[in-house]
C-alpha cells in the first residue's frame, strides 16, 4: 500500500527522520511505537502529505503521493488524532458528513452511510445532533473514527487515538477497535506509545528511536529476540508498569 | 477592490455636496458671522432661482480657501486683512486693488467691501481692565501673569498671536488655544483674562468687554468681501451682480445686530439673513425651517450613510487582509503595522488629510472612517484565524478539503465570534468618530453638536449627542443579535 524509500526529514538542521525505508502491505495492521521525539509524528505528517520529505520517495499504490493532487490523495486516507480534531462549530453529524457534503453526495446516501457507521462504532444515533462540547471523550473518538471512515478510505491512520481517554473508556474502545479492524480489513497504521495496545491491536510493530527504525516485526519477534539493548529496555519498562499496576 | 471602493464612495456622494444639477455651492468658515454671510449669499442665489447649497461652517480660513481653489465651493465670505496677512502672505499686497489683482492670479474674484471692518482686537472684562488700569495692548506687557485664550486660528496666523507678541513684546506665557465661541464663556467665568475678539462679535456688548486699543496699529483692516471663482461670473452672472451690489450696504452696526440675533437671541442664521436680504433687495426668500423630527431624520440618514458605507467597505477589505496576514507571515506583520499606524493618526487630522484627495463633504469623511475601521477588523480576523488549534487545522487538511473550502467551512466559522467582535468595535468607534465629519461638511449628528458649541446652545448639542449615543447602543445590540444568529451554538460558552 505504502512504500517509503530513503526518506529524510530535518527541521532547522535537526534531523527528525534518518534515511528511512519501509513497506506497508495492503491489509496490514501496523503499530508504530516509540518514545516522544522518535519521529513518529513526522512520519505520520509525511504520510498525509502535510510535510514533504527532504529526500527520498513515498509512494501510495505505486504512485508518488500528491501526483494527482494532495487533496484527492487524502480522501483515500482516514485520520484520527488524539482528542479527535473535531470541529467545534459543527454538530457530530456535520463533522462526519463534511467531506461527503463537499463532494455533493445525495442526502440519502449520506444518511445511510452514517447509520452504517453508527452501528460499526457503537454510537447511538441520537448523539449525532450534539456539539463537541456536549460529548464525552469516548464519544468524540468514536465520532472522529466515523468521520475518518465516511468516504470508505483505503487506509486508516490513527495517531494516539486513545491517548487522552481514561482507562475504562480506553479499554472499551480498544475492544471495539479490534473488532472494527477485523470487520473492515483495511490497512491500519496505529501510532501509540503503549506496547500492550500495539500488541493487542496490531499484527506488526515498528519500534522507532531517534528518527530511525530500531526493530520491526511481530510482538513475539521483539519480545523473544530484542535487536538492541534499547528494545529490551523499552519492553521492560512497559512490562514493569503493567506488573506494578497489577500488584497494586 | 479599488473599483469597489470607488463604487462605494460614489454611493456616498448624495450625502455630500455634489449632485447631478451642479448647484452653486456656497461655503463659510466656522464662526457665526461667516455662516450668516453664507446664508445671505445662498438667499441671493435663490432669488434668481439658482439651485444652491451652503456647506456651513466648513472650517478655518485655509480650509475654505483651498476648497474654493479646488472648486469644492464656488464662493464664500472672507476678510481683506486675512487674505493679505495670512492667505496670500509673501505676495506683496499694499491695497485692495493689489489684492484683487493677486486673487485673479488664482482664478478668484473679489466683490467690493461690504461695508464693515471686522478687525481683530483684544478684549478684557471691563471690571478686570479697570482694576488693572489697562486701556491699550501696550499696557498688557506690565502684567505677565495674565491668562490669554486665543482662537485656534489666531494662535497660528501671521497677523495673530505670533505677530502681536513681536509688535508689543508681550511676555505672557499662559497662552492657550480655544474655540472662539467658548472663549467668551471662559472669560466670563474668570478662567481667562484676555481673549481675541472680532469687532462685530455680538458678545462684546453682551458680556461687557473692554476692547483694548491697538496703539501700535498691529491689526490691518479686515474689510468683509465675498470671494468667488472666476467661472461663477459666466455660470451665474445675476448672482455675481447681486453680490457686488451689496458693496457698502452692510454697516458694522448692522452686522453686529445680525450676530446678536443669532448668538444672543437664538434666531436661525437663515432667518436673520433672509431679513437682511429682504431689507436690501426687496426680494423675499422663503426660509424653510425643518421641524425637529425632520432634522433628526435627515441627520440620521446622513450619519447612517457615513457609518454604513465606510464600515461595509472596511469589512470587504479588512477580512481578506486579515486572511492574507495569517497566510503570509511577513506581509501580515506589514499589514498589521500599517493599519495600526492609521489608527494612531488623530481622527481630526485623518479627516483633514482626506480633503486634498477627495474634497469636502461625505466622501473624505467616509474614506477616513473606512481607514479607521480597518484595524479592529484586520486584527480580530488575524487573531481569530491564528487561534485555531493546529489539531483542527491539520484535521481539516487531512480530510482532503481544498484550501478555499477549509476557509469557508472551517476556519472562518470558527473565527467568526472574534471577527464579529472586531466589526462591532469598528462600528461603535465609527458612530462616535463620524460626528467629526460635520467639521468637513459631511453632516450627520456632528452638525448640531458643532452648531451647539458655536452658539453655546446645550439643547442643540444634545440634539446630536443623544442620538449618537443611542445609535452606538443600537449598533451594539444589532451585533449581539448577529452573534446569536450567525455564530454556531457549539462555539458559544
Amino acid at each position: 500500500m505504502f512504500h517509503l524509500s530513503s526518506v529524510e526529514k530535518s527541521f532547522g538542521g535537526v534531523r527528525a527522520l534518518k534515511p528511512f525505508s519501509l513497506s506497508i502491505p495492503a491489509g496490514e495492521t501496523l503499530a508504530i511505537l516509540g518514545p516522544s521525539g522518535s519521529g513518529k509524528s513526522t512520519l505520520l505528517k509525511l504520510l498525509i502529505g502535510i510535510l514533504a520529505p527532504d529526500a527520498g520517495h513515498i509512494s501510495f499504490r505505486g504512485k508518488e503521493i500528491g501526483e494527482g493532487g494532495l487533496a484527492e490523495y487524502r480522501r483515500h486516507i482516514g485520520l484520527v488524532i488524539q482528542e479527535g480534531g473535531l470541529f467545534p462549530h459543527l454538530t457530530a453529524h456535520a463533522n462526519i458528513a463534511i467531506m461527503a457534503r463537499h463532494l455533493k453526495w445525495p442526502q440519502a446516501k449520506i444518511e445511510a452511510r452514517i447509520a452504517e457507521l453508527c452501528t460499526l462504532v457503537h454510537l447511538p444515533q441520537d448523539r449525532l445532533s450534539h456539539y463537541l462540547k456536549e460529548l464525552s471523550g469516548g464519544e468524540r473518538q468514536r465520532i472522529a473514527l466515523m468521520r475518518a471512515l465516511m468516504l470508505d478510505p483505503d487506509v486508516l491512520l490513527l495517531d494516539e487515538p486513545l491517548g487522552a481517554l481514561d482507562p475504562m473508556i480506553r479499554y472499551d474502545l480498544q475492544q471495539d477497535l479490534k473488532s472494527i479492524f477485523a470487520t473492515l480489513k483495511k490497512t491500519v497504521i496505529l501510532i501509540t506509545h503503549d506496547l500492550a495496545e500495539a500488541h493487542y491491536l496490531a499484527s506488526a510493530i515498528i519500534l522507532m528511536r531517534d528518527g530511525g527504525i530500531e526493530q520491526s516485526g511481530s510482538y513475539q519477534d521483539l519480545a523473544s529476540n530484542p535487536a538492541t539493548p534499547f528494545v529490551r529496555r523499552f519492553l521492560q519498562a512497559q512490562r514493569g508498569l503493567a506488573l506494578g499496576r497489577a500488584g497494586a | 477592490m479599488k473599483k469597489l471602493l470607488f463604487f462605494l464612495l460614489t454611493l456616498a456622494l448624495p450625502c455630500g455636496i455634489a449632485s447631478a444639477e451642479e448647484p452653486i455651492r456656497v461655503g463659510s468658515k466656522a464662526f457665526t458671522e461667516s455662516v450668516i454671510l453664507g446664508e445671505v449669499a445662498r438667499h441671493l442665489a435663490a432669488l434668481d432661482g439658482f439651485a444652491v447649497t451652503h456647506s456651513r461652517a466648513l472650517g478655518g480660513s485655509r480650509l475654505v480657501w483651498n476648497a474654493l481653489l479646488a472648486g469644492e465651493v464656488d464662493l464664500y465670505p472672507d476678510y481683506s486683512g486675512t487674505l493679505i496677512q495670512e492667505t496670500l502672505q509673501g505676495e506683496k499686497i499694499e491695497s485692495l486693488a493689489d489684492l484683487k489683482a493677486a486673487l485673479k492670479q488664482h482664478g478668484v474674484e473679489m466683490t467690493g467691501p461690504l461695508g464693515f471692518n471686522n478687525t481683530y482686537a483684544l478684549g478684557m472684562m471691563e471690571e478686570k481692565a479697570q482694576t488693572l488700569g489697562i486701556k491699550t495692548i501696550t499696557e498688557l506687557a506690565a502684567h505677565p501673569a495674565l491668562r490669554f485664550g486665543f482662537s485656534n486660528e489666531f494662535m497660528n496666523r501671521a497677523d495673530g498671536w505670533p505677530g502681536l507678541r513681536r509688535t508689543y513684546r508681550l511676555p505672557q506665557q499662559n497662552v492657550r488655544g480655544i474655540d472662539h465661541d467658548l472663549a467668551y464663556q471662559g472669560i466670563e467665568a474668570g478662567r481667562l483674562d484676555v481673549i481675541d475678539i472680532y469687532r462685530t462679535d455680538a458678545e462684546i456688548a453682551y458680556y461687557g468687554l473692554r476692547i483694548l486699543t491697538d496703539d501700535r496699529d498691529h491689526f490691518p483692516a479686515y474689510e468683509a468681501v465675498y470671494l468667488y471663482r472666476t467661472d461663477l461670473a459666466e455660470r451665474a452672472p445675476a448672482l455675481v451682480s447681486r453680490l457686488n451690489a451689496l458693496a457698502g450696504a452692510l454697516t458694522e452696526a448692522r452686522m453686529s445686530r445680525m450676530n446678536a440675533a443669532v448668538k444672543i437671541n437664538g434666531q436661525p442664521e437663515a432667518e436673520v439673513a433672509a431679513d437682511f436680504v429682504a431689507e436690501t433687495t426687496g426680494g423675499v426668500v422663503a426660509v424653510q425651517t425643518r421641524g425637529f423630527w425632520q432634522r433628526l431624520y435627515d441627520r440620521t440618514l446622513e450619519h447612517l450613510a457615513l457609518v454604513g458605507i465606510s464600515l461595509f467597505a472596511a469589512i470587504l477589505v479588512a477580512i481578506p487582509l486579515g486572511i492574507l496576514a495569517v497566510r503570509k507571515k511577513h506581509l501580515g506583520r506589514l499589514i498589521l503595522s500599517i493599519t495600526g499606524i492609521l489608527q494612531t493618526v488623530p481622527s481630526l487630522a485623518l479627516l483633514v488629510f482626506m480633503i486634498p484627495l477627495l474634497g469636502i463633504g461625505g466622501p473624505p469623511a467616509i474614506a477616513a472612517l473606512f481607514l479607521y475601521s480597518l484595524l479592529p477588523i484586520v486584527r480580530n480576523t488575524h487573531a481569530g484565524l491564528s487561534d485555531i488549534s493546529p489539531a483542527i487545522q491539520e484535521s481539516a487538511i487531512a480530510l482532503g478539503l481544498p484550501s478555499v473550502a477549509r476557509l469557508r467551512l472551517i476556519e472562518l466559522p470558527i473565527a467568526l465570534p472574534l471577527i464579529l467582535a472586531g466589526i462591532k468595535t469598528a462600528a461603535v468607534i465609527n458612530v462616535g468618530t463620524a460626528t467629526l465629519g460635520a467639521l468637513i461638511g459631511a453632516g450627520g449628528y456632528g452638525q448640531p453638536i458643532l452648531t451647539g458649541i458655536r452658539l453655546d446652545d446645550m439643547t442643540l448639542i444634545l440634539e446630536g449627542a443623544v442620538p449618537a449615543a443611542l445609535l452606538a447602543l443600537l449598533v451594539t445590540a444589532v451585533f449581539d443579535a448577529a452573534e446569536r444568529l450567525f455564530v454556531s451554538r457549539g462555539l458559544r460558552a
